[in-house]
């Protein structure tokens, strides 16, 4: 499942970055800040087409083969982009349980929803770094099933 | 035989397979039409509907036509699709029954058994028709056609298995329909036949795939069957259909694998997982990689040998397509799932042999697809390619740092072994490959040869992939490449080269605020740094990363220590300073400035309290902080006050400072707001308004920001400020955290000072901090000295002890002992120094400083002050008391206040209605020590009382009232009023009828004092008196110093009467009482009660034989309308000046009302006659004299509404006289002079007995 | 979380993510204009008096409920009418004193903190105290003195939120206090 999820600001500055496990960190910064490559082409690629058929869901960004971070573990970046230019990216260990697009599509789903959940909250001021319990948690859910 | 029909054609695997089609029986009469068949029959396409509800497809057959065999039908099954005949023709010309019965049937029969022994039921039998032939035949039997003899024998119930082909040689329509219904024929039987095999063969395939749990099931052999299906859509050009065979087998595998990894595994998979020996890459050149083929069929493939096998034919089938990206992209994903299921499978991998095999297999992959494609598409297809070339480069770059050609000194003799072992895992270069000059084998093989040529390579591929990243803008991609490239330099030692790498991969790390690749960046930056010697950027760098808290400890103390340590040894080059930005090393929270208004006197002493916040974790020593003041001249050039100054600044002086937030991007909430103020700039004179405007106060800030993530690495060009106005701070050890420096200055000159810069200096390492916002400055003033002189009351009153205030604003004078202030006294105005004066110090924000005694002591001309030592910017503030004689002399400018006498005063008196005090004001000049000149200051002091007088008279009896009015809001004790004749008349005596005690006389109160007159002889015509009474202010008690008496000066003048005048008032005679409406008789009696004096010498007087007489007018007047006056009211006589000359007249007058009635009034004038002689000067005075009769007639005409007559007479006169004519003139006579003695007096009247109405007029 | 023009007892909807939005604007606003959480419960309680002192009126025109003859019933129809028609809650009435001037409100959810985390430098603010003001001044309407205060709240980690209610006296004089 997970092994990283990043929720990046409109100006590409992340606002909540977690991966397990923690002391591969900076290996999932630099590949979730290269993603961002991909999730750029594909929003101003389609971006006409989702705007119009309200699709967030960015699919597959491109898989990675890493010893260094996980010892025989395909990784696939997957990227989301909610209508304001908020970016998701999850980094999925995809090796020995293949996901269905649709599974990474609730994953993201549920992302989007909690992150609008912290966007509610009064004390929250848009734009900075995110540090909800609620999220932490969310996002740990999703993140436990890594072998 | 003919040509096509042997040799047998060998099966080989390439694209010109076709299915065959066996022909028995005329082989001549086959060869001669074969070309013809062969043509024709892809000409049309067909379509071909298929099992399994797939899409029906249209397709253009070919077949590939071979002699009928008996050994070409499969025996059990077809295993063997690509060899199977799918139709089988029979082909004959004959046209004769007997030859029919002798030869062709038996030959037709054995090859139907021969097929139906073989259970194959897809034949056909073609009978060619020649009309030639039925020519030259004779005999003519009944014709029964061949063709009908063969259906009945062969084809019973199929009759259409036997096609008639007429005249194919000729060029015929009937030809031609012949051909087109026997080639419709061919394809659809053709079309069935493909459908059965296939479908059977499917089904057969399936179950094989069914029995895949069970034990003895072999993917290979599966594999093979699959790919034979596989084949024969490639085959039929179906390469959709050939493709998702090889997908399908695809998936099999990896989902064993999979499941192996999971846990169960097939036994056949355990084969696969014999260990890695060859790496040689994807061949993706042939079609079908033959040998590979066989391992897999011989079951001796390895998983990268069945994995490159697939992936090569999937290829194959996709460049069929037109799909290279696919192919690109299908190729990256294949790459990282062999090595992981490798991994998955626990195969054994020599080290660096995944990184060939993948490095040979991307490169291999980009050289197929270039070679299919031309250079434009491969250009817009970066996007698809770019991953397989950072993918190459990234292995390449293992393999590198693996067979240590990284290093600068090469490989070692292992590395060298661990080549060798790599290259022999190659093999040999394949033939097809072997004439390309780029092939991924040499490259390969080149890379790994040297140091050099890998770098070579490397470089090579890096940079390619680089560029095609910018190129596609993926600019994080690309920087994320050049970190790898810049690594790969600095192991090189050649960090000049890897710097702009880490600049540029920082650079964009900083523009979106990712903070570990910052760090991490920055920390091989400074690495790279140093190795440079470009000191200040890795102090800078240092600096920042020690303040890095996303560091260890451990580190954060080594960046610190490094700039520490360089700090100590730099000594070579004194003078030469490194200029850091602070932000990274301390930042600075807040401000604060004792006194907190940051307002403070030349010569006094400012304190500025920093608190900044160490960034560093250990503490720093630092020799000097410094905070730069720019000093500019107070513009408002006016000076301040105390006040101003109070009011200019916020009440506590602390100014907070935003937190730097450095590595984060310029987003919305990281952006400083702008801070706009308005700005108004009042005239210092009248505060109006005479600019205004908008000033945005952090400008700096908000332009920095722009080019901030730049400047972070590089030192940004701090420029210094020459420091003419320093604060220092020397010496100051900075914990980390928050640290309390605080700066005194003495201030120099006046003006404004703003802080610009904040330097710490740790030895020649200068950390700046080049603007301070919000702006921070003080102000310096210089203050003149002053003296204030005001009273302490509102006002002060003349007579009584009064205090005033001094205040001495020493400014910047200091004072010292023996410095006095000399008041020079005003007369009239003295200063009362009592044996104790106190004065208070204040400093000058009002703080008392010392309480000291005062000395005073004043001659009679000056007072002299002596002043306490007193620092500068402080107050004295003393108080003393004053008197101001209450009443200055008649001579004194102001004594018109005093003195009733002058007319024009008592003018002055009336126009005042609510009477204010009367004021005087003296003015004292002030020597000053600080001065040459001296201070004038006025004090204006208001006298408390109004004084009047009046003359009384009783008869010849004289009495003088003066009344004393209190206008003040104190009450006063009167004591000893007294009143002296100041003129020389020596007998003239005056009684006072007062009580001795004090009176008290209360705020707005009077109090009246009288006096009798006596004389004996001939009293003076005038009489000049001085009115004097002691006062004291009710309310203290006895008082220090004994008070001025208030005088009052004024003049009596003839206050000898010398007529008295009686009315008398008779009933008519018999009666005793007057009635209403009755005649009485007024009789009127004027006595001269004196002889000849002087105040009776004027022109009225006329003298025969000294007798003199003067000329009075007199007149009745009733100005209570109580009596109706008859006949003349007023008459001149010529009175005698004689002593009791008398002179009676009589008069009627009715009462008009009855009870007791006051009797009318009787006036005595002047009688003046014209006197023609100096009328000329007199004409002069008669015009006055004539005014101030005319004046009293005025006020009588008020009063006066009866004697109408009399007025009229005077007025004809007076207004006579301004027609120029000589007339003679009215005087009044001074109120002293006529005595009347019936004023007052009254009578009683009694209404007229007729009258009903009874009016009573009380008087 | 309901208003109508005509007082029926049918009541307009509206987005409740826009209600509690507001509600929180308003909080944080007064988190950012009050040094210390303290003022800002005062502020949240006055307001809410101000609010409760009209809202029983409404109250009043729209649930025809007649007069309640002891706190008991009173509490029911706080719980059952009132909170039900303006929060779309029915929260639950428990622990009653012996004595029955005292009960508790538990709120499962209270949609005022829906999206609300609290942050660590606000530990001591009562976020929903409006809610205590409203009941304040609303019975203070109806001359009972009454004070409301929570003791557990969600958003401070307790499983439920509750409400405690004590009821004080009777107010005689039918004069409110005024607005304070």
């Amino acid at each position: 499942m997970a092994v990283c999820v990043a929720v990046i600001a409109k100006e590409n500055y992340p606002l909540y970055i977690r991966s397990i496990p923690t002391e591969n960190e900076l290996k999932f910064h630099y590949m979730v800040h290269t993603s961002l490559d991909v999730v750029d082409e594909k929003i101003s690629a389609m971006g006409k087409a989702l705007v119009d058929q309200r699709e967030l869901y960015l699919g597959l960004l491109y898989p990675t083969e890493d010893y260094k971070v996980y010892p025989s573990h395909q990784l696939c970046r997957y990227g989301y982009v909610t209508n304001s230019k908020v970016k998701f990216v999850m980094v999925v260990d995809s090796s020995n349980t293949a996901l269905r697009d649709n599974e990474i599509r609730s994953m993201f789903r549920k992302l989007h929803n909690s992150y609008t959940d912290v966007m509610c909250n009064p004390f929250y001021n848009p734009g900075d770094r995110i540090h909800s319990r609620a999220f932490d948690s969310m996002v740990t859910s999703m993140m436990i099933q890594v072998c | 035989m003919a040509a096509p029909a042997e040799p047998l054609p060998p099966v080989i695997y390439t694209m010109e397979n076709k299915p065959i089609v066996t022909c028995a029986g005329d082989q001549n009469l086959f060869t001669s039409i074969y070309p013809t068949l062969s043509q024709q029959l892809p000409r049309e396409p067909m379509e071909w509907r298929r099992s399994y509800g797939r899409a029906p497809k249209m397709i253009h057959l070919e077949s590939n036509f071979v002699q009928f065999k008996e050994e070409l039908l499969p025996k059990e099954g077809n295993k063997a699709l690509l060899t199977f005949p799918f139709l089988h023709i029979y082909w004959t010309e004959c046209c004769d029954t007997e030859v029919y019965k002798a030869t062709v049937k038996d030959d037709l029969t054995k090859w139907q058994n021969v097929l139906k022994a073989h259970s194959s039921v897809d034949w056909l039998i073609v009978v060619v028709e020649n009309d030639a032939k039925k020519k030259n035949k004779t005999n003519i039997l009944p014709r029964t056609s061949i063709v009908d003899k063969i259906r009945n024998d062969f084809c019973n119930k199929q009759s259409d298995r036997c096609v008639v082909l007429s005249d194919p040689l000729k060029d015929s329509s009937r030809t031609q329909e012949s051909w087109n219904a026997f080639l419709t024929k061919l394809r659809t039987s053709l079309l069935m036949s493909f459908t059965k095999n296939l479908g059977k063969f499917e089904d057969d395939m399936r179950t094989l795939r069914e029995k895949r749990t069970e034990p003895g099931w072999s993917f290979c052999d599966y594999f093979m069957v699959q790919e034979e299906l596989a084949f024969v859509f490639e085959m039929l050009q179906q390469f959709e259909d050939a493709l998702v065979q090889y997908d399908e087998l695809d998936a099999l595998f990896s989902q064993y694998v999979v499941n192996f990894g999971a846990g169960d595994g097939a036994n056949w998979l355990t084969f696969f997982c014999q260990p890695v020996k060859s790496w040689n890459g994807l061949i993706l050149r042939k079609p079908i990689d033959m040998e590979k083929r066989e391992l897999i069929q011989r079951q001796e493939a390895t998983l990268l040998d069945l994995r490159s096998y697939l992936f090569s034919r999937q290829c194959t089938l996709l460049l069929f397509l037109q799909r290279p990206w696919e192919v690109a992209q299908r190729a990256l994903e294949l790459l990282h799932n062999c090595v992981q299921e490798l991994k998955l499978l626990e195969v054994s991998v020599p080290p660096g042999a995944l990184d060939c095999w993948v490095f040979l297999s991307c490169l291999e992959v980009l050289q197929r697809i270039e070679g299919c494609c031309d250079r434009a598409q491969i250009d817009s297809n970066i996007a698809h390619t770019v991953g397989l070339w950072s993918y190459a480069t990234e292995k390449l770059k293992s393999l590198g740092y693996l067979c240590g050609l990284v290093s600068e000194k090469g490989p070692n003799s292992e590395d060298l072994n661990r080549i060798v072992d790599l290259l022999a895992g190659l093999g040999a270069e394949r033939p097809e490959t072997a004439n390309t000059a780029q092939s991924p084998y040499k490259k390969l093989k080149e890379a790994l040869s040297s140091v050099e040529a890998f770098e070579k390579h490397y470089l090579e591929l890096s940079h390619a992939a680089i560029e095609m990243h910018t190129s596609i803008g993926r600019t994080r991609s690309a920087r994320l490449v050049g970190k790898d490239l810049a690594e790969f330099y600095m192991r090189k030692k050649s960090p000049q080269k890897a710097e702009i790498y880490l600049q540029g991969a920082l650079k964009n790390y900083l523009a979106e605020g990712w903070a570990l690749p910052i760090t991490h960046t920055r920390k091989q930056l400074a690495e790279c740094q140093k190795h440079l010697g470009q000191t200040e950027n890795y102090l800078q760098t240092s600096s920042l990363l020690a303040s890095d808290h996303h560091l260890t400890e451990e580190e954060r103390k080594h960046f610190c220590q490094e700039i520490l340590s360089f700090a100590s040894r730099q000594t070579d080059s004194p003078g030469h300073k490194i200029v850091l930005p602070l932000h990274c090393f301390a930042q600075l929270r807040d401000l604060h400035f004792t006194p907190s208004n940051a307002v403070v006197h030349v010569g006094g002493v400012l304190s500025v309290e920093i608190t900044m916040c160490s960034q560093m974790p250990i503490p720093v020593y630092v020799e000097q902080i410094a905070i730069n003041v720019h000093f500019s001249i107070e513009k408002n050039n006016y000076r301040k006050t105390a006040e101003w100054l109070t009011k200019h600044k916020t009440s506590n002086g602390i100014i907070n400072f935003p937190v730097e937030t450095s590595p984060f991007p310029a987003s919305q909430n990281n952006l400083p707001a702008l801070e706009l103020y308005e700005m108004f700039e009042r005239s210092p004179s009248d505060n109006s308004l005479n600019t205004t405007g908008i000033i945005c106060k952090n400008v700096h800030m908000l332009l920095r920001r722009q080019e901030s993530s730049a400047s972070l690495e590089t030192p940004s060009g701090v420029a210094l400020e020459d420091g003419a106005h320093v604060l220092k701070c020397s010496g100051v050890t900075l914990e980390p955290g928050a640290n309390r420096i605080t700066f005194r200055t003495q201030a120099k000159e006046p003006g404004t000072y703003t802080l610009r810069q904040l330097r710490a200096s740790v030895g020649p390492v200068w950390f700046v901090l080049p603007h301070l916002s919000p702006r921070v400055q003080y102000d310096v003033y210089s203050q003149e000295p002053q003296l204030h002189v005001e009273p302490l009351a509102d006002s002060l009153l003349a007579g009584i002890p009064q205090k005033v205030k001094f205040t001495v604003t020493t400014g910047h004078y200091t004072v010292k002992n023996g410095d006095s202030l000399q008041l020079s006294n005003a007369e009239a105005m003295l200063i009362l120094c009592h044996a104790e004066n106190r004065a208070v110090i204040y400093s000058n924000t009002r703080e008392k400083a010392s309480d000291v005694s005062l000395r005073v002591q004043s001659s009679d001309k000056v007072t002299s002050i002596s002043l306490p030592a007193a620092p500068a910017y402080h107050m004295i503030e003393f108080e003393l008391e004053v008197l101001s004689l209450p009443s200055a002399p008649v001579t004194g400018g102001d004594s018109s206040t005093l003195g009733v006498t002058e007319p024009h005063r008592k003018h002055k008196d009336t126009q005042k209605a609510g009477y204010c005090m009367a004021t005087t004001d003296h003015k004292v000049s002030i020597d000053c020590p600080w001065s040459i000149y001296s201070t004038v200051i006025a004090l204006t002091f208001s006298v408390p009382f109004r004084t009047t007088h009046s003359l009384l008279s009783a008869g010849t009896r004289k009495y003088i009232q003066v009344c004393v009015q209190n206008l003040s809001e104190l009450d006063f004790q009167l004591s000893d009023g007294n009143l002296v004749d100041t003129g020389s008349s020596g007998d003239l005596q005056l009684v006072p009828l007062n009580t001795k005690t004090p009176q008290h006389i209360y705020s707005k109160q009077s109090v009246f004092f009288v006096w009798e007159l006596k004389w004996t002889r001939e009293p003076p015509p005038s009489l000049r008196c001085q009115f004097s009474v002691g006062f004291s202010p009710a309310s203290e008690g006895r008082l220090s110093i004994p008070l001025k008496p208030y005088t009052y000066e004024f003049q009596v003048e003839n206050f000898f009467t010398l007529y008295s005048v009686r009315a008398e008032i008779l009933p008519p005679s018999g009666t005793e009482h007057c009635r209403t409406g009755s005649l009485c008789s007024l009789e009127v009696s004027i006595t001269r009660l004196s002889d000849l004096l002087e105040v009776d010498k004027d022109e009225a007087l006329t003298e025969s034989d000294d007798y003199f007489s003067t000329k009075l007018m007199y007149e009745v007047v009733d100005n209570s309308s109580n009596w109706a006056v008859c006949g003349k009211s007023s008459g001149v006589i010529s009175m005698p000046v004689a002593a009791q000359a008398t002179h009676r007249v009589h008069m009627e007058v009715m009462p008009l009302f009855a009870g007791y009635l006051p009797l009318p009034d009787v006036r005595l004038f002047k009688y003046l006659p014209h006197h023609s002689a100096h009328s000329s000067q007199l004409d002069a005075d008669s015009w006055i004299e004539n005014d101030s009769l005319s004046v009293d007639k005025h006020v009588d005409e008020q009063l006066d509404s009866g004697s109408i007559k009399s007025r009229g007479s005077v007025h004809s006169a007076s207004s006579s006289e301004h027609k120029g004519l000589p007339m003679p003139r009215l005087q009044a006579l001074p109120p002293g002079q006529v005595f009347n003695s019936s004023t007052g007096m009254q009578i009683l009247v009694i209404p007229s007995k007729d009258d009903h109405v009874l009016e009573v007029s009380v008087t | 979380m309901s208003r109508q023009a005509n007082r029926g007892t049918e009541s307009k909807k509206m987005s409740s993510e826009l209600f509690t939005l507001t509600y929180g604007a308003l909080v944080t606003q007064l988190c950012k204009d009050y040094e210390n959480d303290e003022d800002v419960n005062k502020q949240l309680d006055k307001m809410g008096y101000n609010i409760g002192v009209r809202l029983i009126e409404d109250f009043l025109a729209r649930s025809n409920v007649g007069r309640c003859h002891d706190f008991r019933e009173t509490a029911d129809v706080i719980a059952k009418v009132a909170f039900k028609m303006y929060l779309g809650i029915t929260p639950s009435i428990t622990n009653w004193s012996p004595a029955g001037d005292e009960f508790s409100l538990i709120l499962e959810n209270n949609p005022l903190v829906d999206f609300v985390e609290l942050p660590d430098n606000h530990s001591s603010l009562i976020y929903s105290n409006l809610l205590c003001g409203v009941l304040r001044g609303a019975l203070e309407m109806v001359q009972m003195a009454v004070e409301a205060r929570f003791v557990q709240d969600t958003l401070k980690g307790d499983g439920v939120t509750e409400i405690r209610m004590r009821f004080i006296r009777r107010i005689e004089d039918n004069l409110p206090a005024g607005e304070e």
